[in-house]
Protein backbone atom coordinates (compact mmCIF):
# COMPACT_ATOMS: atom_id res chain seq x y z
CA UNK A 1 0.00 0.00 0.00
CA UNK A 2 3.00 2.31 0.51
CA UNK A 3 3.73 2.12 -3.21
CA UNK A 4 0.17 3.07 -4.16
CA UNK A 5 0.16 5.89 -1.62
CA UNK A 6 3.29 7.36 -3.18
CA UNK A 7 1.86 7.06 -6.70
CA UNK A 8 -1.35 8.76 -5.59
CA UNK A 9 0.53 11.47 -3.74
CA UNK A 10 2.61 12.32 -6.82
CA UNK A 11 -0.24 11.98 -9.31
CA UNK A 12 0.35 15.46 -10.69
CA UNK A 13 3.78 14.41 -11.91
CA UNK A 14 2.15 11.67 -13.97
CA UNK A 15 -0.66 13.95 -15.15
CA UNK A 16 1.92 16.50 -16.25
CA UNK A 17 3.48 13.81 -18.43
CA UNK A 18 0.06 12.64 -19.67
CA UNK A 19 0.66 9.18 -18.25
CA UNK A 20 -1.99 7.11 -16.52
CA UNK A 21 -1.16 4.77 -13.64
CA UNK A 22 -2.93 1.39 -13.76
CA UNK A 23 -2.70 -0.93 -10.76
CA UNK A 24 -3.49 -4.62 -11.21
CA UNK A 25 -3.96 -7.25 -8.52
CA UNK A 26 -5.49 -10.68 -8.04
CA UNK A 27 -7.99 -9.27 -5.58
CA UNK A 28 -11.74 -9.54 -6.10
CA UNK A 29 -14.15 -6.69 -6.72
CA UNK A 30 -14.75 -5.82 -3.06
CA UNK A 31 -11.07 -5.21 -2.37
CA UNK A 32 -10.60 -3.54 -5.75
CA UNK A 33 -13.40 -1.07 -4.99
CA UNK A 34 -11.87 -0.36 -1.58
CA UNK A 35 -8.44 0.23 -3.14
CA UNK A 36 -10.00 2.51 -5.76
CA UNK A 37 -11.69 4.51 -2.99
CA UNK A 38 -8.36 4.84 -1.17
CA UNK A 39 -6.48 5.90 -4.31
CA UNK A 40 -9.03 7.70 -6.49
CA UNK A 41 -6.53 9.02 -9.04
CA UNK A 42 -5.11 5.62 -9.92
CA UNK A 43 -6.91 3.12 -12.17
CA UNK A 44 -7.40 -0.01 -10.09
CA UNK A 45 -7.96 -3.27 -11.96
CA UNK A 46 -9.20 -6.59 -10.58
CA UNK A 47 -7.74 -9.67 -12.21
CA UNK A 48 -9.19 -12.35 -9.99
CA UNK A 49 -9.52 -14.79 -12.95
CA UNK A 50 -5.80 -14.18 -13.64
CA UNK A 51 -6.20 -13.54 -17.35
CA UNK A 52 -3.87 -10.54 -17.38
CA UNK A 53 -1.50 -11.81 -14.70
CA UNK A 54 -1.15 -15.18 -16.46
CA UNK A 55 -0.78 -13.53 -19.88
CA UNK A 56 2.05 -11.35 -18.60
CA UNK A 57 3.42 -14.17 -16.41
CA UNK A 58 3.73 -12.27 -13.15
CA UNK A 59 2.05 -14.77 -10.82
CA UNK A 60 3.97 -15.27 -7.57
CA UNK A 61 2.59 -18.51 -6.13
CA UNK A 62 1.97 -18.94 -2.39
CA UNK A 63 3.53 -15.60 -1.55
CA UNK A 64 0.81 -13.85 0.42
CA UNK A 65 0.91 -13.84 4.23
CA UNK A 66 -1.99 -16.30 4.18
CA UNK A 67 -0.22 -18.63 1.74
CA UNK A 68 -2.23 -17.60 -1.31
CA UNK A 69 -0.95 -16.43 -4.68
CA UNK A 70 -0.15 -12.81 -5.48
CA UNK A 71 1.05 -10.78 -8.42
CA UNK A 72 4.81 -10.40 -8.23
CA UNK A 73 5.66 -6.71 -7.93
CA UNK A 74 6.39 -5.71 -11.51
CA UNK A 75 6.17 -2.38 -13.31
CA UNK A 76 5.59 -1.96 -17.05
CA UNK A 77 5.69 1.18 -19.13
CA UNK A 78 3.28 0.84 -22.06
CA UNK A 79 3.04 3.28 -24.94
CA UNK A 80 -0.17 4.49 -26.58
CA UNK A 81 -0.09 1.63 -29.05
CA UNK A 82 -0.09 -1.07 -26.38
CA UNK A 83 3.60 -1.84 -26.77
CA UNK A 84 5.73 -2.45 -23.69
CA UNK A 85 8.60 0.03 -23.58
CA UNK A 86 10.18 -0.93 -20.27
CA UNK A 87 9.74 -3.66 -17.65
CA UNK A 88 11.02 -3.66 -14.09
CA UNK A 89 11.07 -6.51 -11.58
CA UNK A 90 12.80 -5.90 -8.23
CA UNK A 91 15.11 -8.60 -6.92
CA UNK A 92 13.41 -8.61 -3.52
CA UNK A 93 9.73 -8.43 -2.54
CA UNK A 94 10.42 -5.47 -0.25
CA UNK A 95 11.94 -3.35 -2.99
CA UNK A 96 9.90 -0.97 -5.14
CA UNK A 97 10.75 1.81 -7.51
CA UNK A 98 10.59 5.20 -5.88
CA UNK A 99 8.44 7.76 -7.66
CA UNK A 100 11.63 9.55 -8.68
CA UNK A 101 13.02 6.38 -10.26
CA UNK A 102 9.72 5.66 -11.98
CA UNK A 103 9.41 9.18 -13.38
CA UNK A 104 12.99 8.98 -14.66
CA UNK A 105 12.08 5.76 -16.47
CA UNK A 106 8.92 7.37 -17.87
CA UNK A 107 10.94 10.33 -19.14
CA UNK A 108 13.54 8.05 -20.70
CA UNK A 109 11.34 5.30 -22.14
CA UNK A 110 7.90 6.80 -22.83
CA UNK A 111 8.83 10.00 -24.67
CA UNK B 1 44.29 -4.49 43.63
CA UNK B 2 41.02 -2.85 44.49
CA UNK B 3 40.91 -1.18 41.09
CA UNK B 4 41.48 -4.54 39.36
CA UNK B 5 38.68 -6.23 41.32
CA UNK B 6 36.19 -3.45 40.66
CA UNK B 7 37.04 -3.39 36.92
CA UNK B 8 36.62 -7.15 36.53
CA UNK B 9 32.79 -7.37 36.38
CA UNK B 10 32.65 -4.78 33.59
CA UNK B 11 35.06 -6.61 31.26
CA UNK B 12 33.30 -6.81 27.92
CA UNK B 13 30.42 -4.78 29.26
CA UNK B 14 30.68 -2.14 26.52
CA UNK B 15 30.91 -4.80 23.78
CA UNK B 16 27.82 -6.48 25.22
CA UNK B 17 25.62 -3.40 25.21
CA UNK B 18 26.91 -2.01 21.91
CA UNK B 19 26.27 -5.43 20.34
CA UNK B 20 22.71 -5.60 21.67
CA UNK B 21 22.18 -1.97 20.68
CA UNK B 22 23.32 -2.52 17.10
CA UNK B 23 20.94 -5.45 16.64
CA UNK B 24 18.05 -3.40 18.01
CA UNK B 25 19.12 -0.38 15.94
CA UNK B 26 18.76 -2.43 12.75
CA UNK B 27 15.15 -3.27 13.63
CA UNK B 28 14.34 0.31 14.64
CA UNK B 29 15.88 1.66 11.41
CA UNK B 30 13.83 -0.81 9.37
CA UNK B 31 10.58 0.41 10.96
CA UNK B 32 11.68 4.02 10.47
CA UNK B 33 12.54 3.34 6.84
CA UNK B 34 9.14 1.86 6.02
CA UNK B 35 7.47 4.52 8.14
CA UNK B 36 9.15 7.06 5.87
CA UNK B 37 7.81 5.13 2.85
CA UNK B 38 11.24 4.23 1.55
CA UNK B 39 10.91 0.88 -0.19
CA UNK B 40 14.49 -0.36 -0.40
CA UNK B 41 15.86 -3.67 0.86
CA UNK B 42 17.03 -3.19 4.48
CA UNK B 43 20.32 -5.07 4.13
CA UNK B 44 21.66 -3.02 7.03
CA UNK B 45 19.38 -4.93 9.42
CA UNK B 46 21.12 -8.36 9.21
CA UNK B 47 24.47 -6.59 8.83
CA UNK B 48 23.97 -4.72 12.11
CA UNK B 49 22.69 -7.86 13.87
CA UNK B 50 25.76 -9.77 12.64
CA UNK B 51 28.08 -7.04 13.85
CA UNK B 52 26.19 -7.12 17.15
CA UNK B 53 26.72 -10.88 17.39
CA UNK B 54 30.47 -10.42 16.80
CA UNK B 55 30.62 -7.85 19.61
CA UNK B 56 28.66 -10.24 21.83
CA UNK B 57 31.23 -12.93 21.06
CA UNK B 58 34.00 -10.51 22.06
CA UNK B 59 32.08 -9.82 25.26
CA UNK B 60 31.76 -13.55 26.02
CA UNK B 61 35.45 -14.13 25.32
CA UNK B 62 36.36 -11.37 27.74
CA UNK B 63 34.08 -12.63 30.48
CA UNK B 64 31.80 -15.62 30.09
CA UNK B 65 28.47 -15.46 31.89
CA UNK B 66 25.23 -17.34 31.30
CA UNK B 67 23.43 -14.13 30.35
CA UNK B 68 26.07 -13.21 27.78
CA UNK B 69 26.11 -16.69 26.25
CA UNK B 70 22.30 -16.74 26.00
CA UNK B 71 22.29 -13.27 24.46
CA UNK B 72 24.98 -14.32 21.99
CA UNK B 73 22.94 -17.35 20.94
CA UNK B 74 19.79 -15.23 20.55
CA UNK B 75 21.55 -12.51 18.59
CA UNK B 76 23.26 -15.02 16.31
CA UNK B 77 19.88 -16.65 15.67
CA UNK B 78 18.35 -13.23 14.98
CA UNK B 79 21.09 -12.35 12.50
CA UNK B 80 20.72 -15.72 10.77
CA UNK B 81 16.96 -15.31 10.58
CA UNK B 82 17.27 -11.83 9.13
CA UNK B 83 19.80 -12.96 6.49
CA UNK B 84 17.53 -15.87 5.57
CA UNK B 85 14.42 -13.67 5.47
CA UNK B 86 15.91 -10.98 3.24
CA UNK B 87 18.39 -13.09 1.32
CA UNK B 88 16.18 -16.04 0.51
CA UNK B 89 12.53 -15.69 1.50
CA UNK B 90 12.12 -12.21 0.03
CA UNK B 91 13.90 -13.06 -3.22
CA UNK B 92 11.86 -12.71 -6.38
CA UNK B 93 12.45 -14.81 -9.48
CA UNK B 94 13.83 -12.94 -12.49
CA UNK B 95 11.14 -11.84 -14.90
CA UNK B 96 10.94 -14.28 -17.84
CA UNK B 97 7.53 -13.30 -19.21
CA UNK B 98 6.49 -11.90 -22.58
CA UNK B 99 6.05 -8.25 -21.52
CA UNK B 100 9.47 -7.12 -22.68
CA UNK B 101 10.57 -3.89 -24.27
CA UNK B 102 9.32 -3.74 -27.85
CA UNK B 103 6.68 -6.48 -27.44
CA UNK B 104 2.95 -5.83 -27.69
CA UNK B 105 0.97 -6.54 -24.56
CA UNK B 106 -0.63 -9.98 -24.81
CA UNK B 107 -4.41 -10.32 -25.10
CA UNK B 108 -6.29 -10.16 -21.79
CA UNK B 109 -9.55 -9.18 -20.16
CA UNK B 110 -9.74 -7.78 -16.64
CA UNK B 111 -12.22 -5.65 -14.68
CA UNK B 112 -12.07 -2.05 -13.53
CA UNK B 113 -13.25 -1.10 -10.04
CA UNK B 114 -16.53 0.20 -11.51
CA UNK B 115 -17.25 -3.15 -13.16
CA UNK B 116 -16.33 -2.19 -16.73
CA UNK B 117 -14.07 -4.45 -18.75
CA UNK B 118 -10.42 -3.54 -19.25
CA UNK B 119 -8.69 -5.29 -22.13
CA UNK B 120 -5.55 -5.14 -24.23
CA UNK B 121 -7.56 -3.10 -26.79
CA UNK B 122 -7.82 -0.31 -24.17
CA UNK B 123 -4.04 -0.12 -24.15
CA UNK B 124 -4.06 0.91 -27.82
CA UNK B 125 -6.11 4.08 -27.30
CA UNK B 126 -3.13 6.41 -27.53
CA UNK B 127 -2.76 6.86 -23.75
CA UNK B 128 0.62 6.07 -22.23
CA UNK B 129 0.46 4.01 -19.07
CA UNK B 130 2.43 2.81 -16.11
CA UNK B 131 1.10 -0.65 -15.21
CA UNK B 132 1.90 -1.69 -11.65
CA UNK B 133 1.26 -5.24 -10.45
CA UNK B 134 0.26 -4.99 -6.82
CA UNK B 135 0.43 -7.79 -4.22
CA UNK B 136 -2.65 -6.90 -2.21
CA UNK B 137 -4.31 -4.81 0.48
CA UNK B 138 -3.21 -6.74 3.60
Amino acid sequence: MIELGELEKHRQEFEKRDVRVVVVSLEGMEDTKATQADFPHLTIVSDEPRRLIDAVEVLHPKSSPTGGDTAAPTTLLIDGGGVVRWAYRPDRVLRRLSVTELLAAVDAELR
Amino acid sequence: MNAAVSASPSRGHVSYWVGVGLALLGIVLMFLQFGMRILVVPWYMPALASLGAVLLLVSVLRRMTIVRVITLVLLTALAGLEWFFIGSMMKLPDYQGPARAGAAMPAFTATLADGRKFTDADLRDGTRRVMVFFRGRW
